[in-house]
């Protein structure tokens, strides 16, 4: 039986130009995680003027499901693979790459625009950079974040983009996602060239679809758990809500 | 998609700029800056450029430059401002700027001096309202509450990764916690909705989550553990207030039905207190409320040195109910108040003390009619009984915890139990009209102290030293004597006392030793004493004089038994396999006295175990163990003259030394996992006694008097399997189970020579439950249950169990639930071999976690009766049981 493993082979690589003396720079942003359980990611960004590649290291996240018997509880996480998101400002594009069980997906969006609020008096440092606060509301939820004009690249973690700086930290009004900067790397010279190989698993979707998927999934699941429980077990209520990264789209 | 393969290449071209940044508010009457922006070393490069109202870091507007340096920068403001142009590896520049005229377009064209970063990394290190340690998530409260939570659970709610369900269960991740303690003092373990529900949000400071939680902290990363807990720390000037919550619940339209329940606590950074009390007539055991207060149990931990010894009692009135939910079958009438705390005494001690009272008053109503066969012996019983029991228990335990140091720890536990209980029947045995009485006590004293020293990361020992005392002393009579077939003399009425007093000294030293490649290895040795004193005294009398004291009717022995003991573990875990093997070696010195004579006994031996897990792959997983066992008898087995033990029974040991030997192989098999579309389950386990205590048993209709015989050869097997499977179209899960168990041994009856007993019996059953997301649920099931006893005879039955739940979950604050329930008993006449069963349960929420209101109906149909079929080797019973009737009970549950 073929694993996802043996699927789920990707390859990231950065490749140094130095004919051509363009300005990269590396940034690695401590994520703290809280979708299920409180985690703490490695993320990373490569951008320079116009490209950026960020990306989420799951690489340590087994899949398990563990059921223990003295409480009739069952834990059930799916694996997930290192997640990326690649934007060229210039042609106002967009992709991820996710997966959902063992498929993976590219997928494709249009490069969102985001509506900064940026006429905030509010300053803090960071270690040595002075940062500006700006507020921006993306697909139901309200991010605070912290960008230094300093370093003149208008990228951020994830999706975020268009403040007038690099943004060193960045988190959600309830804390479900915090992104800082630990670490940046500067100079580091160079062309560079995104390489994905994997077999045919890959789907190539638009996010709308993707979104669809993921939901059906999350459904079924919810549906065969309950279907599942013993006698004397009650659903008293349900309330089931989005709590990932986005929470609505523009098509809802 | 072309291909197999996919590939993606982003060149960056330098060569590109533009000006896409222009996010800042467009106005028809803009100011337009625009210029030039190179570097002294005439190059060009990205650059920021910002305007800045003058003596402020707010932006008003920002644009980037192109490829040639160009930018071009709008705003729709006047006055004095600051233009800030940022490269990297070039020095900020800031200019002074006046905008005057909405007309006029300013051109600024700027040179910046080359400075290369000197850094080529910058590490930065920053505070976060979530700190996370190995195996420790602690969360500010401040940074997560949003002002408007009033109990704990508000707050947990607000908490990333916390998830708490309508029901207030509290899951991280999927996984439930195992506890919420305060301050790391735990009163509820896994009732700890109570907390959560009721204590308010204002003293906690932080919420601490432990992952691989181990109840022993000394264990952790010892023992294996996926537990998580979450701990409450409270603020040091934390204001002491009383929070709680109080449960009334009353009959509607019945007799006199009620339920109250409360709880009072007050919590603050030294002493923690706890007050609950319970009063039902409703079936409930009050206990179960504290029962994992007064016996925290922890499966397999070590330092459990003890848990399983008790003293005996020995007589019982036959209070058995059936196999029905205690709220049926329960009549009762409980008072239970129970007081807890905690006191701080220093930072390294702190003591922990537990009481309780208990009264409870139960009835019993019972007709059964027997029917014995054996050989040539046959015979009919009916009993008519209606029993009554009143009991008054009172529970103190106090422990003392004191950390020597980091890695050490000294524990101290007492316990203390007394209980009353006096019991009476009145039975209508065969026509003829038994008045029993029974007065039983229990008087426990307990005491444990434990030492626990973490002398290397990896290492833990454990020293436990345990004294119980017990004893359980019975006094039995019956206002007739049925027993003319056994004794001779004139007697009308009977009389037993009977005593087990029971003494434990154990101490063990235990060491757990986790390798860094997973394995572990564990050694214990110690010896446990104990001595049992086992007096029993019958008497004849007619009317208050004593007639006879039966000589084989009369007991008073001791027995002693030391077992000196080591035991190795090594478990030994590799990618797909567990191996666990386990040797005991045992020493027992064994000393049985009775007024005639002494026997002893020294024998050594030792239990082998092994256990295999194989995780073939992710879906076929494999436990599998084999051990051999050799127990050592205990006084139940080896008391030398009869004891009364029933109204109509009467039982005895061997009265000599016995070990015995039973090898059992298990063996369970799992496809895939809980919660997949298919998933299921198989287990299946053999045991062999090579011997065992059977019984010579002499049966008459009065009287049933059975005596231990070790014999060799007894089989067991059982097995079950469950399969579930769930189907999308209907998004229904269909469940079924299968299973049974087989046993053959040989026991004598009146004296026969030995004789097979086969017992045989099979269950299966279908169930399919909806897992819709709608307002409505239903799940449907049956059960059927085959027992077979084959003798010189064969006796067999088929009862079969309905079921039909629905649910209705109106919105968050109305939903109820309605459960029907039939059960058919195949071998009983047709007016009584059917049962129904309907109970309601609705729940309506006025305001959540303040003020709920409930509705319960019990027995709808108002079944009065219940009749159940039992076989067993030597007789066929029907036994008629009284349920509770109708009633609907109302109650509120508030929060003050």
């Amino acid at each position: 039986m073929k694993t996802i493993k043996t699927k789920l082979i990707l390859f990231l690589i950065i490749f140094i130009n130095y004919s051509n003396a363009q300005e990269i720079i590396t940034i690695e942003y401590q994520n703290e995680n809280n979708t299920d359980f409180p985690v703490r990611l490695k993320t990373i960004l490569n951008c320079n003027t116009n490209n950026s590649v960020f990306t989420t290291f799951f690489g340590k996240q087994k899949k398990s499901k563990v059921s223990n018997e003295e409480d009739n509880s069952a834990t059930i996480s799916a694996e997930t693979i290192d997640n990326y998101q690649v934007m060229n400002l210039k042609e106002k594009t967009l992709f991820s790459i996710e997966n959902i069980d063992e498929s993976i997906y590219k997928i494709n969006e249009k490069l969102p625009l985001f509506i900064w609020q940026i006429e905030s008096n509010e300053t803090k440092k960071i270690d040595r950079y002075l940062c500006n606060k700006a507020l921006v509301t993306f697909r139901g939820r309200n991010w605070e974040a912290w960008y230094t004009t300093e370093i003149p690249y208008s990228f951020g973690p994830w999706k975020f983009n268009g403040l007038p700086g690099l943004i060193l930290e960045i988190y959600d009004e309830t804390n479900r996602y915090h992104w800082t900067a630990s670490n940046i790397k500067f100079n580091t010279k160079g062309d560079f060239l995104l390489d994905l190989k994997y077999n045919d698993f890959i789907k190539e979707v638009n996010l709308k679809e993707f979104v669809k998927k993921q939901e059906e999934l999350v459904l079924e699941r919810e549906k065969r758990i309950y279907s599942i429980l013993p006698r004397g077990t009650e659903k008293v209520s349900e309330k089931s809500f989005r709590k990932g990264i986005e929470v609505n789209y523009e098509w809802e | 998609m072309n291909g197999n393969k996919l590939k993606l290449k982003i060149k960056i071209n330098l060569i590109y700029y533009s000006a896409l940044f222009l996010f800042s508010s467009i106005y028809a009457q803009d100011i337009k800056i625009i210029g030039v922006v190179k570097g002294n070393d005439n190059k060009y490069f990205l650059s920021n450029v910002i305007l800045c109202p003058e003596n402020s870091n707010s932006i008003i507007s920002f644009s980037y430059t192109d490829e040639v340096g160009n930018f071009e920068l709008k705003t729709n403001r006047i006055g004095k401002f600051i233009l800030k142009i940022s490269a990297l590896n070039y020095e900020t520049q800031i200019i002074e700027i006046e905008l005057t005229d909405f007309s006029k377009s300013i051109v600024k064209n700027i040179t910046l001096v080359r400075k290369a970063i000197e850094l080529n990394e910058i590490i930065i290190a920053k505070e976060k309202p979530i700190t996370i340690k190995k195996d420790t998530i602690i969360f500010n409260a401040k940074s997560f509450l949003q002002g408007n939570e009033q109990v704990v659970e508000d707050l947990l709610k607000k908490i990333p990764g916390i998830n708490v369900s309508s029901d207030g269960t509290i899951k991280v991740g999927n996984q439930e916690v195992e506890k919420i303690m305060i301050d790391g003092d735990d009163f509820f373990e896994k009732g700890y909705k109570l907390l959560s529900k009721n204590m308010p949000v204002q003293p906690v400071e932080k919420v601490e989550l432990y992952q691989h939680y181990s109840n022993n902290r000394h264990l952790k990363d010892i023992e294996k553990s996926n537990k998580v807990a979450l701990n409450l720390k409270l603020k040091d000037d934390v204001k002491r207030q009383w929070f709680g919550n109080l449960q009334l619940g009353y009959g509607l339209v019945s007799e006199n039905r009620y339920e109250v329940r409360s709880n009072l606590m007050n919590f603050g950074k030294k002493n923690k207190y706890y007050f609950l009390s319970n009063l039902n007539n409703t079936g409930y055991d009050a206990i179960g409320d504290i029962n994992n207060l007064i016996r925290p149990f922890h499966f397999g931990e070590p330092a459990s040195i003890g848990d399983n010894q008790s003293a005996n009692t020995l007589l019982g009135l036959g209070f058995d109910t059936p196999n029905l939910e205690q709220k049926r079958v329960n009549f009762n009438n409980a008072e239970m108040v129970s007081l807890n705390s905690i006191f701080t005494i220093s930072p390294k001690v702190k003591l922990k003390t537990l009481g309780f009272f208990n009264t409870d008053e139960n009835d019993f109503f019972r007709n059964s009619f027997q029917s014995y066969s054996v050989g040539n012996t046959k015979f009919e019983n009916t009993e008519n009984f209606i029993g009554r029991k009143t009991q008054l228990t009172g529970f103190g335990k106090i422990d003392l915890t004191y950390d020597i140091s980091k890695n050490k720890t000294v524990q101290y536990t007492g316990k203390f139990n007394s209980t009353d209980e006096k019991s009476s029947s009145d039975l209508n045995f065969n026509g003829e009209l038994l008045n029993e009485k029974l007065k039983s006590k229990n008087q426990l004293f307990d005491q444990k102290l434990v030492y626990t020293n973490k002398f290397k990361s990896n290492k833990v020992v454990l020293f436990s030293g345990r004294y119980i005392s017990e004893k359980t002393p019975q006094n039995y009579s019956a206002n007739q004597f049925i027993y003319q077939n056994l004794f001779s003399e004139n007697a009308n009425k009977i009389a037993q006392t009977s005593e087990n007093n029971m003494q434990f000294l154990g101490l063990d030293a235990h060491l757990l030793d986790r390798k860094k490649n997973g394995n572990l290895i564990e050694i214990q040795f110690g010896n446990q004493f104990r001595k049992d004193n086992l007096r029993s005294n019958f008497q004849l009398k007619n009317d208050e004089s004593s007639v006879a004291e039966p000589l084989n009717y009369q007991n008073n022995l001791l027995y002693y038994t030391d077992d000196l003991y080591l035991n190795a573990k090594y478990s030994l875990n590799l990618k797909k396999f567990n191996l666990l093997t386990q040797i005991d070696f045992h020493q027992l010195f064994n000393n049985l006295k009775t007024d005639e004579n002494t026997l002893n006994q020294t024998p050594l031996f030792f239990n082998p175990k092994i256990g295999l897990d194989w995780e073939i792959n992710n879906k076929n997983k494999i436990i599998t163990s084999y051990s051999l066992n050799k127990t050592n008898a205990t006084i139940l087995d080896v008391y030398t003259n009869y004891i009364q033990t029933g109204f109509r029974s009467f039982s005895k040991g061997t009265g000599s030394f016995n070990q015995l030997d039973a090898s059992t192989v298990a063996f369970n098999y799992t496809y895939g996992s809980w919660g997949d579309k298919f998933f299921a389950n198989a287990f299946v386990l053999y045991t062999k006694n090579h011997d065992f205590f059977s019984t010579n048993t002499l049966v008459d209709q009065n009287y049933s008097q059975s005596e231990k015989i070790n014999i060799k050869n007894k089989d067991f097997l059982t097995f079950s399997s469950n399969i579930d499977r769930y189907f999308k179209p209907i998004a229904s899960n269909l469940k079924i189970t299968f299973g049974g168990s087989k046993s053959n041994y040989k026991n004598s009856v009146n004296n026969s020579d030995f004789r097979e007993v086969k017992n045989i019996s099979f269950n299966y059953g279908l169930e399919l439950r909806s897992g819709f997301r709608g307002i409505f649920n239903y799940h449907i099931g049956s059960k059927w249950n085959y027992n077979e006893v084959i003798t010189t005879i064969t006796n067999s039955y088929t009862d079969t169990m309905n079921f039909l739940d629905l649910s209705f979950v109106m919105n968050d604050k109305f939903n109820f639930q309605i459960q029907t329930e039939r059960y058919f008993f195949g071998n009983l006449d047709k007016q009584n071999n059917e049962y129904y069963f309907m109970d309601l349960e609705a729940r309506y929420t006025i305001k959540e976690n303040k003020l709920t209101f409930s509705l319960s109906g019990n027995n709808l149909f108002n079944t009065a009766t219940y009749k159940n079929y039992s076989i067993t080797d030597i007789s066929v019973s029907k036994t008629e049981y009284r349920l509770q009737p109708r009633y609907l009970l109302l109650k509120m549950e508030f929060r003050f």
